[in-house]
């Protein structure tokens, strides 16, 4: 593997280095296209219809801000007649600064997977990609950040328990690997590379040609990692930012194994001030293939929710690429851009598979890896309570930038909800669990918003003087499902409004709007 | 009446009375549910007593009189000769012949989270599988997925940073995650009020329930053609098992309004004492794991510590002498196994912290296992003569749960596919059970 991955390196050092210019998102959502149904055809399968704009519309702004449209927001988008209107969506989405909140959730979520996560891990990290992101890093330079970061700093109260960092840092990462350098280091191969090479810490890797040497030589680059003080400490990192051995066990001893890169080259050490910045230089740059493929199959599998590649950490000869050539055309053109993965969200959301429907029309559409029809995924807990709020009129009372400095506050409905969702399996995370369910339909904040005494969007709609029965119900769907009653809705739920009169009709309008928050069309992105 | 309940009434109420639990001639709870324990093809359950912290063995079961490590109580014989445990625990002592304490556990975590999630997983910690809670995997070899109620039910369990990824569902996915009944998250010892099932009231009239499921159904039966995958898959299931909970008559299994005034004060009027007797309610009625997790501060007690111990016995003790004869009277212990452990024990060392305090200590220590599929009456395995090391039987976190699978008849090399892809055995093949305390 190893020999085959650097003639696969030296092959395509000609193709990425090429100066060649930003690409063109249409071109690039035609080649696309073109990849996608080739082997639809291939496998004789023909793609479901056309999203409508509001399906297109939730999901991007799903995909994109990480919570549904705005009853206004819907409406104009449905208003709008000019052509092209698709393509203009996705770019203002991505302009639009919750984007970037989004994104710095979503690089979180890549670096730090679920079983160990903490709060003041995800939201100090959380804060940090924020603040690399507004300041206009592409993936290469956040990563490069990331593993060159500054970690002098005491990270514990006498008490022993971990603290968040004073100000915006990283150091949550290297905590949540427990400050140990082969822990940075398999996280790093994962995230950057895609490779998991963390089982070659104790042994050869089983599918791989990764040894146990090469494990441990990638993890010397880590060696400046500090390692916690008996008085629990960080010790500053200027006393070991040049520090270039760490210990490999082999059987009852330990050997020393300075570092090497997995390509088999010798570091040149002159000039460098840190160990790790070599590391973080040779992975990030243009004519390593695998940090391109690896970013642009997570951006993939962000709006499609399958990987070219799938798992997307797991590149590795038995784990073969759905569409190969489409993955290698993507990575050469985030390579063409500098990184910058919004070419990449631009020409995605501009495709005819990404617009597709979610609903199929043959069984054969269902195989997630034709992309034949957009697949239904769950929403994270961030996505469900952010679009939740967004649908109730419901304001968080602590302002997100003051969040972002000192951890979720679990006294918060939206810190609540996060202490007790953020949890469980990566992929299971967007799955729904009972407790998420009796959350939904009983809690004490759902009950809140879904009653019309107290729901913002309840109230607003329940004693709107222009708008009459019909144009109540239709702003409720608009606020959960970004789109309009069809006819059979409108009627039925119009007759259930106008059951009792008008004393029960607030009470009916609560229950019309709990229904629709608690569907399935609402809780996923479809 | 049937013969199963005619044999209880009296033979085991005086048994029972002698066991310090007294109440009125009036049974009405041994009624219809009774019988359930005589199904032939009933399943087994398993009852986990949860002593977060880490409870000092020393103090407990593994008593070291007249050595320094060995502390001020003095231990008392149980019923079974030659075992002796701690002088607060008078009631535990009589059930002697249904448990079977190991005195030999040997584990190498000593710290919370990870001692935590390696004895109740039987793995250490790993960055990307995420390694199911051992309720979880029971569950899902014993529990029905279409019964009402859920089949794992954690009790009293909170989710803190000690605890992070050892009461997870991991790979398994969210329909084997623990049901958490009075998941308050406070750090005292609450009331037994506090033994709620958050949310799972509906909160406007009934009728309105129906109206609005209604509503929702139709919703989703429109939504539903043509979107067929993993992610509405999920939703559905859980939807359905939430529905079930929360409008079934299942949620009548957390009221202890209906259990007699004087069984309650027997098991003790706190959290963790009416937590296990929500526990046999729940294993009477099909619930095939359920933890009772001690709560409080639990044992941690690193200064301070006989008091503490002393404090916590006299909240355990009755709680858990008081279920191991309840479910004996109503026929459920040879179905039902309990048991009783934290992440580690306590060091043999005392320090000099307020009187006194043991800190973490991971390399020997003790745990109970009883009732059902367990050869009681017997202590198994040897510590040093200061309780430091294990002198004899070695038995490591996978041993152990691959012991309480045998207990219970599950297969524990049978895999599961995890979430890296990867089939990964319930316990390590390697494990060892340990046959001696099987019964």
């Amino acid at each position: 593997m190893i020999r085959f991955l650097f003639t696969l390196v030296a092959a395509s050092v000609a193709l990425f280095s090429a100066n060649a210019a930003p690409p063109d998102p249409t071109i690039l959502a035609a080649k696309i296209d073109a990849r996608i149904d080739e082997q639809l055809k291939a496998n004789g399968v023909k793609p479901a219809a056309p999203a409508s704009d509001a399906e297109f519309h939730r999901r991007a702004a799903i995909d994109i801000l990480g919570r549904i449209p705005t009853v206004a927001e819907a409406r104009a988008f449905l208003d709008d007649q000019s052509p092209g209107k698709h393509a203009k969506l996705i770019d203002r989405l991505i302009a639009s600064p919750a984007a970037i909140n989004h994104a710095a959730t979503l690089w979180r979520y890549a670096l730090v997977p679920q079983a160990q996560r903490v709060q003041f891990i995800d939201v100090t990290l959380e804060a940090w990609l924020r603040a690399e992101l507004r300041a206009g890093r592409t993936a290469d330079r956040l990563m490069y950040n990331l593993l060159t970061a500054p970690l002098d700093y005491n990270n514990r109260e006498p008490d022993g328990k971990l603290r968040p960092a004073p100000g915006v840092s990283p150091v949550s990462f290297y905590q949540a690997n427990d400050l140990k350098p082969e822990a940075v280091a398999s996280s790093a191969t994962r995230v950057l590379l895609g490779i998991k090479i963390e089982c070659a810490q104790c042994h050869n890797h089983p599918f791989d040609k990764w040894t146990k040497q090469q494990f441990w030589e990638t993890a010397a680059f880590f060696a400046p990692v500090p390692p916690q003080l008996p008085d629990e400490k960080i010790r500053p990192i200027a006393e070991l930012s040049l520090r270039k051995t760490v210990s490999m066990p082999v059987k009852d001893k330990e050997t020393e194994v300075t570092p090497k890169f997995m390509s088999g080259n010798v570091p040149d050490w002159k000039g460098v001030t840190d160990t790790r910045s070599l590391f973080a230089a040779w992975a990030t740059a243009k004519t390593n293939p695998y940090f391109a493929r690896t970013t642009a199959n997570r951006i993939w599998a962000q709006f499609f929710g399958i990987g070219i590649v799938d798992p997307v950490d797991d590149f590795n000869t038995a784990n073969v690429p759905s569409h190969p050539e489409l993955l290698d055309e993507l990575a050469e053109a985030l390579v063409a851009s500098d990184f910058d993965t919004n070419i990449l969200v631009k020409a995605i959301g501009r495709t005819a598979a990404y617009q597709r429907a979610s609903k199929g029309t043959e069984k054969a559409q269902n195989d997630p890896r034709l992309f034949a029809r957009m697949s239904v995924k769950g929403l994270s807990p961030e996505q469900l309570f952010d679009s939740l709020a967004q649908a109730t009129g419901y304001r968080e009372p602590i302002p997100a930038a003051a969040r972002a400095a000192f951890g979720v506050n679990p006294d918060t409905p939206r810190g609540a909800y996060l202490a007790k969702f953020a949890g469980g399996a990566q992929r299971a995370d967007a799955q729904t669990s009972m407790l998420q369910a009796l959350t939904l339909m009983n809690g004490a904040w759902m009950s809140r918003e879904t009653s019309p005494e107290t729901g913002e969007t309840l109230i607003a709609v329940a004693n709107a003087p222009f708008l009459d029965d019909a144009a109540k119900i239709e702003t409720l769907f608009l606020a959960a499902y970004a789109r309009k009653p069809t006819t059979g809705e409108r009627e039925k739920f119009l007759s259930y409004l106008l059951r009792e009169g008008d004393a029960g009709r607030k009470a009916q309008l609560a229950d019309i709007f709990w229904s629709l928050l608690n569907s399935q069309e609402f809780l996923l992105n479809h | 009446m049937t013969p199963r309940q005619d044999r209880i009434t009296r033979r085991r109420m005086m048994q029972i009375a002698a066991a310090g639990v007294t109440f009125g001639s009036q049974c009405p709870w041994f009624d219809a549910l009774a019988t359930a324990a005589d199904d032939p093809k009933r399943k087994r359950s398993m009852i986990m007593l949860w002593m977060g912290g880490g409870a000092s063995h020393i103090d407990t079961f593994d008593p070291k009189p007249g050595e320094k490590t060995g502390g001020p109580f003095k231990f008392i014989n149980s019923t079974v000769p030659g075992i002796r445990v701690c002088e607060h625990l008078p009631q535990v002592a009589r059930q002697m012949k249904h448990l079977a304490v190991v005195r030999s556990m040997t584990t190498t975590e000593g710290d919370h989270r990870r001692a935590s999630v390696l004895i109740r997983t039987g793995r250490l910690p790993e960055e990307l599988v995420q390694y199911p809670t051992f309720g979880s995997l029971v569950s899902k070899e014993l529990g029905d997925p279409k019964s009402e109620l859920p089949n794992f039910i954690s009790i009293g369990g909170r989710n803190t940073e000690d605890s992070r990824g050892s009461n997870i569902p991991g790979f398994l996915g969210p329909d084997y995650a623990p049901l958490l009944v009075g998941d308050g998250g406070s750090k005292r010892r609450g009331g037994s009020k506090d033994l709620t099932v958050p949310d799972i009231k509906p909160q406007v009239e009934s009728e309105r329930v129906v109206d609005r499921i209604q509503m929702m159904d139709d919703l989703n039966a429109e939504f539903a053609a043509g979107r067929e995958g993993e992610a509405r898959a999920s939703a559905e299931s859980a939807y359905a098992r939430a529905l079930r909970l929360s409008t079934g008559s299942a949620s009548a299994a957390f009221n202890l309004d209906r259990e007699p005034e004087k069984l309650r004060d027997a098991y003790g009027r706190n959290a963790f004492g009416q937590g296990c007797l929500m526990a046999r309610r729940l294993v009477e009625r099909g619930v095939p794991f359920v933890e009772v997790s001690f709560g409080g501060q639990g044992w941690d007690s690193h200064f301070r510590n006989f008091p503490w111990v002393q404090e916590n016995c006299a909240v355990l003790d009755p709680a858990w002498a008081t279920l191991m004869e309840d479910l004996a009277v109503r026929g459920l212990l040879e179905t039902t196994t309990v048991f009783w452990m934290g992440e580690f024990g306590r060091s043999p060392f005392i320090n000099g912290l307020q009187g006194g305090g043991r800190e973490h200590y991971p390399n020997a220590w003790s745990l109970v296992l009883g009732g059902g599929g367990i050869k009681g009456g017997q202590a198994y395995g040897k510590t040093d003569r200061l309780g430091g090391t294990v002198e004899d039987k070695p038995v490591s976190a996978p041993d152990l749960l691959a012991t309480l699978c045998k207990a219970i008849g599950v297969d524990y090399v049978k895999e599961n596919i995890s979430n890296v892809n990867r089939p990964i055995s319930i316990v390590e093949k390697t494990a060892k059970p340990v046959t001696e305390v099987l019964a």
